[in-house]
């Protein structure tokens, strides 16, 4: 156990370490230089440019109608997947199936990519579908990463779960299906949009994956700002750079925000529940309480009551 | 019935990651083909992977990278992990935010913040300059340090979080029962806390380990052409030199690199799982 | 275990040191208080223990006796007062260089480290030579009958070979005091008896001071020397375990310290000494056995019975003092006794225990029964505080 205050300096060089870069990308997003390095005093110039930019604007739009579609499929997907993990017990492919779920998690980007590719290009040659690499190659294959990220999502909300919960929905004469969708998925919902939300995330992110199985006339945003951006500085990179962040920072404030409050609500409530507890075991009812608690329950401390 | 449809996934899923299990080089070359046809250009292409050095240079160069930027990773990020766990539970939450914020904007963003932080006329060098700790500027960008830099930054919440997550779990009695037994405060940490939080380790480790060998995006952004990484490498291959059989055959022998640590993450994920 | 008693006063038994003011006190917690923000969790505690005692802190959750074991193992240091170890004031010094040891609740064994390891662990802190530490953790080992086991992890341990690990692993050391937090609450109830015995044995062995935080009064007024009765940060009442429940020194400790009836009332005179009391909740007069000085009448005071102290009449005793008519309202079988809640005409419940010493159950008092209790003025506790 090192001294807290320590480790809390460290914490705060780690924090300022990650915020550094947050920071420049959006001081100088209002630098009214050209070089972007070099500060030339402020400006809204490149959110001008920014939003003038009929490429970037376009790239952006299909960026977001992937991520929609990517999303959106793979919380489908992932559910039914991780309860198939969940609940199934040990099926015999178990392993591979499971393998196969978490891989897309942790293999190089290069690698899902290429993989990808090629089975896209086997695919057209036996299927003749996808016919081009475009836009649906790219869906396809946020699909399929997307779909891991929900599943490990899905998958440990369901194992932390009370199987209780859906046996007793059972005992109460709820067929298998109703269960389903009586019990387990209100519950699961919070990790299901939590799972939409990383999927979206993570499709707007991918430039490597995309960068394999994209074709001509379906450059996403990260493909443009990576062309953009490997020469030189871009000025209006910071600009959308900054409306990124502001849109994220302003959703992570108030999902905090509801969940603190309904946090505290929750405490709140098990206290007044407590407390009425408490009330009812006011000290004249103790007596009574004492009887039926501890000696009803357990002839042993009489005994020795009355022997001591 | 209601089987059906995840089957039906599994179906769906092995299709797709069935071209990362068998050398995804073959349908290129013998859809049409006999079978024996592709057996001999696949040899041939490893072949020529051991015989050139670039590539043998480019493999080591990754593998040196990504572990020195892991334990550099480790370094960082156990003591934030740490600070996070031992602060008091109404602030945990909050520096965790703190960690994982930074995260939710674009990671290519955030690479290139760095190009115009260290570039020659950029934030950095003119900080120093100010401060009277250097007289001309610094070349940063573009050289090793940059690509370890870039690697650090972008993978440091995979290694905090699941540090924290262990560390989070350890029961305190136990530090409370080491010094209760004599241990002075840094005996109670390495007897106690850090052989107990070898779980994050280890899962950390690999979650930054395991991208960072492939990675491709940094090193090509702050990064020079004399220090080039597999990524690129296959990159190169496959778009510039349009040589399908050889790319493929750098990502299988990227992924055989990888199927170990890969394996064991998988292994210790399982783990996990299962007991929580 | 032998104690230096003080052999000037031959009036003072040798097993109760307490009683002597010119004993020295072993462990002393002097006018501690400790205060998290706004919640007092201990006020003024003073508190005297004396070598080789089995010390138990009995209270509720939440009265504060955790707080004061481990402000003695130095977790915490207090916001007031001093503690002293064997002369020594240790209030602020930092629990790896304190002479005691703690059991844990829940044991605290390193998972990592094998049984071995874990109970050589506080020797090799404190720089032991290898082959005593070798020679000592064995013999701790064979104190608690784990021999066969020191290479297990504790995860291949039952519940009760923990706990002995945990024992074993705290005694090594040879603490001047050795404190254990609900040592007995993580077992199942046959091994807790069992426990119990075998804890009072190895304490017998090895004649180190303990002191015992528990919940549980049957498990206190088995195992203690002295029991301290705490409340919302207080102590409320020090003795022994028959002092305790024969002579509760207030409310608290007289409801808390198994079933008590008790009458409020007012006192209503004096003689030959006993108090006479006047309950609106009983129509006869209260009288109880007491050796004070005489309260003025008009004094609001309790007058407590214990179910097993009231006798069960079938002839009615309308006028006598101590005694009342009554309806068996409830009734518990436990096979030696037999557990009633009667109820009195003005509404009064009254908890009262029969041994059963005959066989015959057509002669049970049963439902709904009329019956008559009465008690003696030397069964009774008056209560002031």
């Amino acid at each position: 156990m090192k001294r807290p205050s320590f480790t809390l300096f460290l914490f705060m060089a780690g924090i300022v370490f990650l915020y550094i870069p947050i920071l420049w990308l959006i001081v100088y997003s209002f630098n009214k230089s050209q070089f972007v390095p070099l500060w030339g005093g402020f400006s809204f110039r490149w959110y001008g440019v920014f939003f003038h930019n009929a490429m970037m604007m376009a790239a952006a739009k299909r960026s977001l109608e992937i991520a929609l579609t990517a999303a959106s499929c793979a919380v489908v997907l992932g559910t039914m997947a991780g309860y198939a993990l969940a609940r199934m017990g040990n099926f015999r492919t178990r392993w591979l199936f499971s393998g196969m779920i978490t891989a897309p998690l942790v293999m190089p980007d290069v690698i899902t990519g290429i993989s990808l590719l090629l089975m896209f290009i086997a695919m057209s040659t036996f299927l003749g579908w996808p016919k081009n690499r475009g836009m649906t190659t790219i869906a396809l294959a946020h699909i399929t990463f997307c779909t891991s990220y929900v599943t490990i999502v899905v998958q440990s909300r369901l194992v932390a779960m009370d199987r209780a919960l859906e046996e007793a929905a059972m005992d109460l004469g709820s067929t298998p299906f109703r269960v389903l969708l009586d019990i387990t998925l209100p519950i699961i919902s919070p990790a299901m949009l939590s799972g939409w939300l990383l999927a979206f995330t993570m499709s707007l992110d991918d430039l490597v994956i995309s960068t394999f199985v994209a074709g001509p006339g379906s450059t996403t945003l990260p493909l443009l700002i990576y062309s953009e951006v490997k020469l030189d500085v871009k000025p209006d990179v910071n600009a959308l750079a900054t409306i990124v962040i502001t849109v994220v920072t302003i959703g992570t404030v108030i999902a905090g925000f509801i969940m603190h409050r309904r946090e505290k609500k929750r405490v709140r409530d098990e206290q007044m529940a407590f407390s009425e507890i408490e009330n009812y075991r006011s000290p004249s009812m103790r007596n009574l309480n004492i009887m039926q608690n501890g000696e009803m329950s357990d002839g042993k401390s009489l005994s020795v009551e009355t022997t001591v | 019935m209601f089987f059906l449809i995840p089957f039906l996934i599994v179906l769906k899923i092995s299709l797709a990651d069935s071209a990362l299990a068998r050398p995804p080089f073959t349908p290129l070359l013998t859809w049409i083909d006999a079978q024996h046809l592709s057996l001999t250009i696949t040899i041939g292409n490893y072949q020529y992977l051991w015989q050139n050095s670039l590539y043998i240079r480019a493999y080591l160069n990754s593998l040196m990278i990504a572990s020195i930027s892991t334990v550099l990773c480790l370094l960082i990020g156990y003591p934030m992990a740490f600070a996070i766990a031992r602060a008091r539970t109404e602030w945990r939450n909050i520096m965790l935010l703190m960690v994982m914020l930074p995260f939710w904007t674009p990671f290519l963003l955030r690479v290139y913040a760095w190009t115009g932080l260290l570039d020659q006329n950029g934030l950095i060098n003119r900080f120093l300059e100010w401060a009277h700790v250097i007289s001309s500027p610094l070349t940063m960008l573009y050289t090793p340090f940059a690509v370890y830099l870039g690697i650090i930054y972008s993978y440091l919440p995979f290694m905090v979080l699941p540090l924290y997550a262990t560390l989070e779990r350890l029961d305190a009695t136990l530090d409370d029962a080491a010094s209760d037994l004599g241990a002075r405060p840094r005996s109670v940490f390495f007897d106690i806390t850090l052989p107990l939080s070898m779980p994050g380790i280890i899962a950390g480790s690999l979650l930054v380990f395991i991208p960072a060998v492939g990675e491709f995006v940094i090193p090509d952004l702050l990064g020079s052409d004399s220090n080039v990484m597999i990524g690129r490498v296959l990159y190169d291959e496959f778009f510039s030199n349009r040589d399908w059989p050889t790319a493929s055959a750098v990502a299988i022998a990227l992924l055989v690199a990888l199927v170990v640590p890969i394996i064991l993450f998988q292994y210790y994920q399982g783990k996990q799982l299962e007991s929580s | 275990m032998d104690v230096v008693r003080n052999t000037a006063d031959p009036d003072i038994p040798s097993d109760q040191p307490w009683l002597s003011s010119s004993e020295t006190p072993f462990i002393e917690i002097r006018n501690v208080s400790k205060q998290f923000g706004s919640f007092v969790a201990l006020q003024n505690v003073n508190l005297k223990i004396y070598k080789g005692e089995l010390f138990s802190l009995l209270g509720g959750s939440g009265c504060g006796k955790t707080t004061l074991l481990r402000l003695i193992a130095g977790f915490m240091m207090p916001t007031q007062g001093s503690i002293i170890i064997d002369g020594q004031d240790m209030t602020n010094v930092p629990p790896h260089l304190r002479p005691v040891n703690m059991m844990f609740q829940s044991y605290a064994l390193f998972p990592h480290m094998n049984v071995f390891n874990n109970i050589a662990y506080g020797l090799k802190k404190e720089g032991v030579a290898k082959a005593e530490i070798k020679e000592r953790v064995e013999d701790a080992l064979n104190l608690v009958q784990l021999r066969p086991y020191a290479t297990r992890k504790p995860h291949q341990l039952s519940g009760g070979q923990r706990q002995r690990v945990a024992l074993a692993r705290a005694l090594v050391k040879r603490p001047k005091a050795l404190l254990l937090d609900e040592p007995l609450a993580a077992l199942d109830k046959k091994l807790r008896e069992h426990t119990q015995y075998e804890l009072m044995n190895i304490q017998h062995k090895v004649g180190i001071t303990f002191i015992v935080v528990t919940h549980d009064q049957e498990e206190a007024m088995t195992l203690s020397t002295r029991i301290a009765v705490m409340d919302q940060g207080q102590v409320y009442q020090v003795g022994r375990p028959t002092e305790i429940y024969e002579y509760p020194n207030c409310r608290f400790t007289a409801d808390f310290i198994g079933t008590m009836t008790i009458f409020e009332g007012r006192v209503s005179g004096f003689s030959n000494s006993q108090m006479h009391v006047q309950s609106p909740e009983l129509s006869n007069e209260l009288l109880v056995k007491y050796m004070g000085a005489p309260l003025p009448v008009g004094t609001s005071v309790g007058v407590a019975i214990r179910p097993e102290k009231i006798v069960i009449s079938p002839q009615n005793l309308h006028d006598r003092p101590n005694s009342v008519n009554a309806k068996v309202r409830d009734l518990g079988y436990f096979g030696g006794v037999t557990s009633y809640r009667m109820v009195t005409d003005s509404g009064k419940l009254i908890s009262v225990n029969l041994t059963n010493v005959g066989r015959d159950i057509n002669l049970k008092i049963d439902w709904d029964a009329e019956v008559h209790l009465s008690w003696s003025a030397d069964a009774a506790i008056l209560l002031t505080e």
